[in-house]
């Protein structure tokens, strides 16, 4: 039986982008297109509603008791190839809270660039985020691999969305190139693992090959399957991509490939990896590979971010080095790590969305994204200055912002089971990330403005943006609401 | 939507509702900031009234509500209500809840608290009225009073200390609250530095408690106390101390409080004189279980508040600002404080914590009064005769010097007073058998001098004749009835305030004592060889040597001026060491200070400058700078260049993983 | 059919999937890259039917993965035509070497 429950925020995704591209044949070509946005807002708004219904139901607590037509089973569908248990909520609330954020920051660059084509970003957007949000409760690697080319392939157009710009049409043609390639990588991988167990069920794939000794070939399939992942989430040495997408990419597409898209990776590793490969016979070997990659991308991607001068190329590395820190906790694993890994992942979408938001709206004003065009934007528009200051620390992992208490579990996690080593490297590196971040900072507060016309921005950015420092703040002094979630989400993958 | 029968129900029945005492003032300090915001970016014009009756409300409410608690908590005073609010922090090991508790303690402590608080946020409007930081002002006082409340209520180390460091903060707010004049902005970052090193200790201590029992909640505490032995008791006890002294004013960190004067006066009065200043004593009662079990540091705070008490009073006696004596005062009546926990009679502390809060409120609230009459004249040799023209005002500074005099066998000072020297002379002290009496004689002759400068100051005040400006004297008025009732309530209070805590050795009740002894079953109090019978014979001594200071204070100062000028030129040189308060701000400034600015300057200059950040980290940067460039060429742009990399980097993989 | 054994699939498939790698790794042309995806892609299907039929021929699963990769195939290579032709109107050339205005 299906229960439809089980893809309610998807039916609303899709729902929505093809509403939006139906709509758009009404328009007249140089209108504007205020009820596409409406519709696409109101589709993601939908999507986190029936999110949140459908969490209340299973834990019980939903005061509507109409809409728990199932009390509190966790709704499956498609013979369990699909399962929203608290995990892929928790992934799906990420994953939806950063669409809508993409939405805002796209909303402030088709002001901008008035020739885009507002319908089609609009519906590839949902749909991305629809094959993100399906990734998540994916039980089975077909439905993965399905969920995940219907994000990326999304992608690739988003980030040649810009047919003018040649930059935006370099970093399209780059993505898609490494990205097919990997792709293919993985796809090797899945196709061993198949081999190996006969089935692509990933929990039977963990039934089979609990008794299975280790064997060169799996091993092999393994690595393919890393790799191919590891591009996806953009770590060490799988993240030449990055930079040159991220820089090239339209700024909100940008900010959706470092959070949602980030997100849907590690998502995939989670089920994929401590569910499918956590066998005695497999397990040291891809904690080991993680290990090597968490250490390369913490260090190359600080690294790297140092002599840079676009902002957004900045923030390409800086999300290599965060997909590090999130490795380390998602190796030590267990209910510790995996709560760490969603925790921090949450304050990691507000810390970087809300970075991105400012970019998109200084960008929208000045046309830059010179990190030396920042200067003085705290007298320009205060509350940039502070989103700029609070995020960036957050991210570096200065207490008492969120950052910190997210770091402080992932590293501890990782120090409890051992991989001491791996915490010091992330531990010396949040220091030298301090310098880039502090860079743009101090560019922000400290310079004086060559044009000081304020920048202004409209209220529910300006809403946006002070919720987020709020939340960037609050969480950092008390976490416990939501560790208390992402406990019960990590406590779910085990059950 | 809160109504009034939920209230009554709820109060009445459980402790659901404890949250609200702190959060009424937090509201208001909100609504307050809120408002003042918007009225300084002009967005909307706010009355001062609107102000007023928000902080004020808030105030009163809270005062309602914890007074309703208390009474219902009264009934059942041994089961302590607690309220668990939220988990504050939650990681593998350490687990703070964020909760209040609501005991014999707290409870009147936060009835005490409200309840003073009220009555100087009405005295406030008349006081502060035409300042134009009114919103500002009345915000940083709710949140003062939120903070305060915190930290009573807290039933957790790391509460409690959050509350510590927010009254800190506040105090720091307010003391520079005309933040333009220099001086009183540097006030305010004396206050806060000082306060620094008291809290270094603090934390230190809660550091080691963590260490040892791997909790913070004061139940938990209580009941792992074993694994405190004396030897750590001790430290943790000391640790606490510096924090205490560092609030509470002691030897040697005193000196931040006669500056902290700078502030408003109702501030002077509800945080440095009422409030925030007896979180010391508080902190130390609050921990009395840990206390007993060290000795030394609690012979130790015995004598260091003796000392202070002694010690504020004789600078006290030569101050000729108005407010200035009554900070060294306050210092000195802090010092009895810590004298009465110090001897482990921790409700004596308490008891005189209270009566002092009451009539010291009121001596500076009259004070204030004083000060606006006179147009923001403190110097006490301008004044004189003010007694005719200001009747309401002085009214209450005699209520408030009676008190503190102890010059009336009923009023509040004298009571509490009593108790202290009384237990100090009756506790024996297991390290030096002679301890016990050397303190009783130094705080009765500390009672001779606080009798002394007190009648110093009022005949100097309020009777004689006017010795100050023409100009001021024409306009000299009354203040506003908003300003002296609440002068007239406190020091009708502070009269009979000492009631709750009459001895039983001369037929009364104790009931403060016996309110709070459940809390306190640990102190070891025994007669000190000394018997019991003594007590009211000892009482009608210091009753018979207050009177010997009031009566040769007004002898001098009020009749035989003469007399006052021989003195001062026969002992000019005690004068004049007595004036430069003992030069302990100067000594300060050339010891600590200086030896503090020599070695930041070392550091900074050679250690941090010169080698830290000129050869190491310089070297540090070349490095990481030069990989960096390395890796930006590896960033070549070709994409079949990040191809071969992917390629590569997984062969690389499987060549180290199938090879090991 | 029965009589070759599973393992010569195998070796045929990884061929193929080695051959794909190098044309993705040696050739300049835009399309010429993609094309050595597809033959990867062609491996890992190979691959999906040899071990399908070695397990069950009749649980399916193995033929359909094969049908996802090949549409989801399709769809890439449309969209990579696209992007391949936008980008050839701003360089004159698909000679992926010629596309390295990003980089640092």
């Amino acid at each position: 039986m299906i229960q439809y429950q089980a893809f309610l925020p998807e039916i609303w995704l899709v729902g929505a982008a093809f509403l939006v591209l139906i709509f758009e044949l009404f328009y007249k070509s140089n209108s504007d297109r205020g009820l596409l946005k409406a519709v696409a807002v109101v589709g993601v708004v939908g999507a986190l509603l029936s999110l949140g219904c459908e969490l209340g139901c299973v834990s019980g607590g939903c005061p509507v008791q109409a809409c728990c037509s199932m009390g509190t089973t966790v709704p499956t569908a498609f013979g369990g190839f699909l399962k929203t248990d608290a995990l892929a909520a928790f992934f799906k609330l990420i994953i939806l809270l950063a669409t809508l954020l993409t939405l805002l920051i796209s909303f402030r660059y088709f002001k901008a660039n008035p020739t885009f084509y507002v319908a089609e970003f609009i519906a590839i957007i949902l749909f991305s985020a629809a094959g993100a949000s399906v990734l998540t409760s994916a039980q089975e690697i077909i439905t993965l691999y399905v969920a995940l080319e219907t994000l990326t392939i999304s992608s690739y157009l988003l980030a040649a969305f810009m047919k003018k710009d040649k930059s935006s049409n370099e970093a399209g043609m780059k993505y898609l190139l490494l990205g097919a390639f990997s792709s293919a990588l993985l796809l090797f991988g899945f196709s061993y693992l198949y081999g190996f167990t006969g089935t692509t069920v990933i929990a039977d794939i963990g039934k089979a090959l609990a008794t299975q000794v280790s064997s060169p070939l799996l091993t092999l399939a393994v690595i393919m399957i890393v790799a191919g992942l590891a591009f996806k989430i953009s770590l060490a040495p799988f993240h030449m991509w990055t930079p040159d997408v991220y820089e090239g990419s339209p700024t909100p597409v940008t900010a959706f490939l470092s959070v949602a898209s980030k997100t849907a990776g590690f998502a995939a590793f989670v089920r994929l990896f401590w569910v499918g490969l956590s066998v005695p016979a497999l397990q040291p070997t891809w904690i080991g590979l993680f290990a090597v990659l968490a250490v390369l991308s913490i260090i190359l991607g600080n690294l790297e971010a140092l002599p840079q001068r676009n902002i957004k190329r900045l923030m390409a590395y800086s999300s290599i080095a965060q997909a590090g820190y999130i490795s380390a906790g998602f190796l030590a694993g267990g209910q510790l790590g995996l709560t760490a890994v969603l925790f921090y992942l949450f304050v990691y979408l507000f810390a970087n969305m809300s970075v991105f938001l400012a970019i998109a709206i200084v960008n929208g004003k000045t046309g830059t994204d010179q990190i030396e065009d920042y200067a003085g934007i705290w007298k320009r528009s205060p509350l940039i200055g502070v989103v700029l200051l609070v995020g960036l620390l957050s991210l570096a992992g200065v207490p008492p912002f969120a950052g910190f208490s997210g770091k402080w579990y992932l590293f501890g996690a990782a120090i409890s089971k051992g991989y001491t080593w791996i915490a010091l490297v992330g531990m010396i590196f949040s220091v030298v990330s301090l310098y880039y971040y502090l860079q743009v900072a101090r560019q922000a507060l400290v310079s004086e403005p060559k044009d000081p016309s304020p920048i202004e921005m409209n209220w529910v950015e300006r809403a946006v943006l002070v919720i987020s420092v709020v939340f960037i703040v609050t969480l950092g002094f008390w976490p416990t609401p939501v560790m208390q979630m992402a406990q019960t989400a990590a406590s779910s993958l085990f059950n | 939507m809160l109504k009034l029968e939920h209230f009554q129900n709820i109060t009445y029945t459980h402790s659901d509702w404890l949250w609200l005492i702190a959060a009424l003032p937090l509201l208001g300090a909100f609504l307050n900031g809120f408002l003042t915001l918007l009225s300084a970016r002009k967005v909307l014009t706010v009355k001062p009234w609107v102000n007023a009756l928000i902080a004020c409300g808030a105030s009163i409410a809270s005062f309602i509500v914890s007074w309703e608690m208390f009474l219902s908590f009264k009934k059942a005073p041994d089961s302590p209500w607690v309220q668990d609010l939220f988990n504050w922090v939650e990681s593998a090991a350490f687990h703070v809840n964020f909760s209040f508790e609501l005991n014999a303690l707290s409870g009147v402590m936060v009835v005490f608290i409200t309840f003073v608080a009220s009555l100087i946020h009405l005295y406030s409007i008349g006081y502060m009225k035409n300042d134009e930081g009114f919103g500002r002002y009345f915000t940083y006082l709710n949140l003062f009073l939120f903070s305060m409340l915190v930290l009573v209520l807290g039933q957790d180390l790391l509460v409690l200390f959050l509350g510590w460091e927010g009254v800190g903060f506040c105090s720091y707010l307010l003391i520079g609250f005309w933040f333009d004049d220099v001086a009183k902005a540097e006030a305010g970052k004396k206050a806060i530095i000082v306060n620094r090193i008291g809290d270094a200790g603090f934390v230190a201590g809660l550091l080691m408690v963590f260490a040892l029992a791997g909790t913070f909640n004061f139940n938990e505490l209580l009941a792992h106390k074993q694994v405190f032995t004396e030897t750590t008791a001790t430290l943790i006890c000391l640790f606490f101390f510096i924090g205490a002294a560092g609030k509470s004013a002691q030897i040697p960190l005193y000196i931040w409080l006669p500056d902290a004067m700078a502030g408003p006066t109702p501030v002077s009065a509800l945080i440095h004189a009422a409030t925030m200043v007896t979180a010391g004593v508080y902190l130390v009662a609050r921990l009395d279980f840990i206390y007993v079990l060290a000795p030394w540091a609690s012979t130790l705070i015995a004598v260091i508040g003796v000392l202070t008490a002694l010690f504020a009073a004789t600078i006290a006696l030569v101050q000729t600002d108005i407010k200035k004596v009554l900070a060294y005062s306050t210092v000195s009546q802090l010092g009895y404080m810590f004298l009465g926990v110090g001897v482990t009679s921790y409700e004596s502390g308490i008891f005189h914590l209270i009566t002092h809060g009451f009539f010291k409120a009121c001596l500076f609230l009259a004070a204030g009064s004083v000060i606006h009459s006179l147009r923001g004249e403190q110097d006490i040799r301008k004044m004189g005769g003010l007694l005719k023209h200001i009747p309401m005002t002085s009214l209450g500074f005699l209520l408030g010097w009676i008190a503190i005099a102890g010059i009336l066998p009923t009023c509040g000072g004298f009571f509490s007073k009593d108790e202290i020297l009384w237990r100090a002379l009756a506790t024996p002290n297991p390290i030096f058998p002679l301890l016990p009496e050397v303190l009783y004689v130094i705080a009765l002759f500390t009672s001779f001098l606080t009798a002394f400068y007190m009648t110093r100051l009022i005949v100097m005040v309020f009777f004689g004749d006017y010795r100050g400006d023409r100009e001021v004297y024409e306009h000299l008025h009354e203040s506003p009835r908003i300003m002296t009732w609440p002068v007239l309530a406190l020091g009708i209070g502070s009269m009979f305030i000492g009631w709750i805590g009459v001895p039983t050795a001369i037929g009364g009740a104790d009931e403060l004592g016996k309110f709070l002894d459940p809390l306190f079953h640990l102190s070891t109090l025994d007669a000190n060889g000394v018997s019991p019978k003594l007590e009211p014979i000892l009482m009608l001594l210091s009753f018979l040597v207050a009177w010997a200071g009031v009566a040769l204070a007004w002898y001098a100062y009020g009749f035989k001026h003469s007399v006052s000028k021989n003195l001062a030129q026969t002992f000019s040189g005690v004068k004049k060491v007595l004036e430069g308060k003992y030069y302990v701000d100067e000594f300060y400034q050339h010891t600590v200070v200086a030896f503090v600015k020599a070695i930041a300057r070392w550091v900074s200059q050679w250690l941090i400058e010169g080698l830290f950040v000129g050869r190491l980290v310089e070297l540090g940067v070349q490095a990481v700078t030069r990989t960096a460039q390395a890796a930006k060429q590896v960033q070549s742009g070709l994409v079949r260049a990040y191809l071969a990399y992917i390629a590569a980097g997984a062969a690389l993989l499987i060549y180290l993983f199938l090879h090991s | 059919m029965n009589s070759i054994p599973l393992v010569h699939f195998l070796y045929l498939a990884a061929m193929l999937f080695g051959v794909g790698v190098f044309g993705v790794l040696a050739r300049k042309n835009a399309i010429s890259v993609l094309m050595g995806i597809e033959l990867m892609l062609n491996a890992v299907n190979i691959n999906f039917l040899a071990f399908a039929r070695y397990w069950n021929w009749n649980s399916l699963t193995g033929p359909v993965f094969v049908v996802f990769v090949i549409t989801i195939a399709a769809a890439e290579a449309a969209v990579a035509l696209a992007i391949i032709i936008s980008i050839y109107r701003h360089l004159r050339t698909a000679n992926v070497d010629d596309a390295h205005y990003l980089r640092g």
